[in-house]
């Protein structure tokens, strides 16, 4: 399991992500996030709510109520212009942490 | 008989008792319990296990209750909308209504001006609105972290300053005619304000976008 802090700063990032690739929804987002993790990833599910609704009050995202297949309410997500951006700053971020992590793990073993 | 309408009912209840807003989120909540139901349902588990199942993966409503409050307090994003729209209508709206008295001021007798004048009065109120909405397209170049508030502090007191000496001492002084006081006025008087709109409006917006990112 990864530990709560962990779960919680990559929230936004992953999100957005998720959405940079097209719209989407609540349910969807925390399946997608569960598989893609095997599992590890565990969001509990009413937490995602308040992050996506803060990520729309910042202006990142929006929202907008469409149907489900089976034709019950669905409210879907999309990326804003805002949200393109802080997603590139999310991911030069991470990419450095990743880096120096790496970095560091490699000369542990050389 | 386990009935899932009724089940859903009565989560309703917990979830408004714990505080939870309708119809946001808990139209939302409910959407998502009805797809993690769908979804146990498929995997075989029978409609009370399957509701179960969902109710805990959506978590106990008084920590869903919780943090939800938490964001109760940022209702920012509709604020600054509203400034923007105040700051936009005021840089969009001064010139128009001062650029229409300009252009019919020939029309009347008490404050003719010549087409000279009239060319630059529109030029001041053209600067105006330059200068103010300027200031808020170029805001991501905003140097935020070194300019600060304390700069925008400066402009506005600068601004009203300027404008009381231009009052008191500089008019008083001249003989103007109405013509000319029409320009001196839209120059001196009018033109700065659109600055000092430009750098507040600029600042605050990308103070946020700061915040944001």
């Amino acid at each position: 399991m990864i530990r709560k802090e962990l779960v919680a700063a990559s929230a936004e990032p992953m999100i957005l992500s998720l959405l940079g690739r097209g719209e989407n929804y609540g349910y969807a987002i925390i399946q997608e996030v569960k598989t893609r993790s095997g599992g590890k990833l565990q969001w509990t599910d009413g937490m995602l709510y308040p992050v996506l609704h803060r990520l729309e009050q910042r202006g990142l995202i929006k929202a907008r109520w469409g149907e489900s297949e089976t034709g019950r309410k669905r409210k879907y997500y999309s990326l804003k212009q805002d949200g393109k951006r802080a997603l590139e700053q999310h991911h030069e971020q991470w990419s450095l942490v990743h880096e120096v992590l790496s970095g560091l793990s490699m000369e542990h073993y050389v | 008989m386990f009935d899932l309408e009724t089940a859903i009912i009565q989560w309703r209840r917990q979830m408004l008792a714990a505080g939870l807003k309708t119809p946001v989120p808990l139209e939302e909540l409910e959407s998502h319990l009805r797809d993690e139901i769908e979804q146990q349902t498929k995997a075989g588990r029978s409609g009370a296990e399957a509701f179960a199942a969902a109710v805990r993966t959506i978590g106990q409503a008084r920590a869903v209750g919780g943090e939800f409050q938490k964001l109760a307090g940022g209702n920012d994003a509709l604020r600054w909308r509203l400034i923007e729209i105040g700051f936009g209508l005021i840089a969009s709206m001064v010139p128009l209504a001062l650029g229409f008295q300009v252009l019919y001021a020939g029309a009347r007798p008490a404050a003719e001006l010549t087409p000279g004048q009239q060319w630059s009065g529109i030029l001041a109120l053209l600067t105006f609105a330059a200068l103010a909405w300027g200031g808020r397209l170029s805001s991501q170049w905003f140097p935020v972290a070194r300019v600060k508030r304390a700069t925008m502090n400066i402009v506005m007191t600068l601004v009203p300053l300027w404008w009381i000496i231009f009052m008191n001492f500089i008019v008083p002084r001249h003989e103007f005619t109405m013509g000319q006081f029409v320009i001196a006025f839209l120059w001196a008087f009018v033109m700065p304000a659109g600055a000092a709109i430009g750098c507040a409006w600029g600042m605050e917006a990308a103070v946020r976008k700061q915040n944001a990112g």
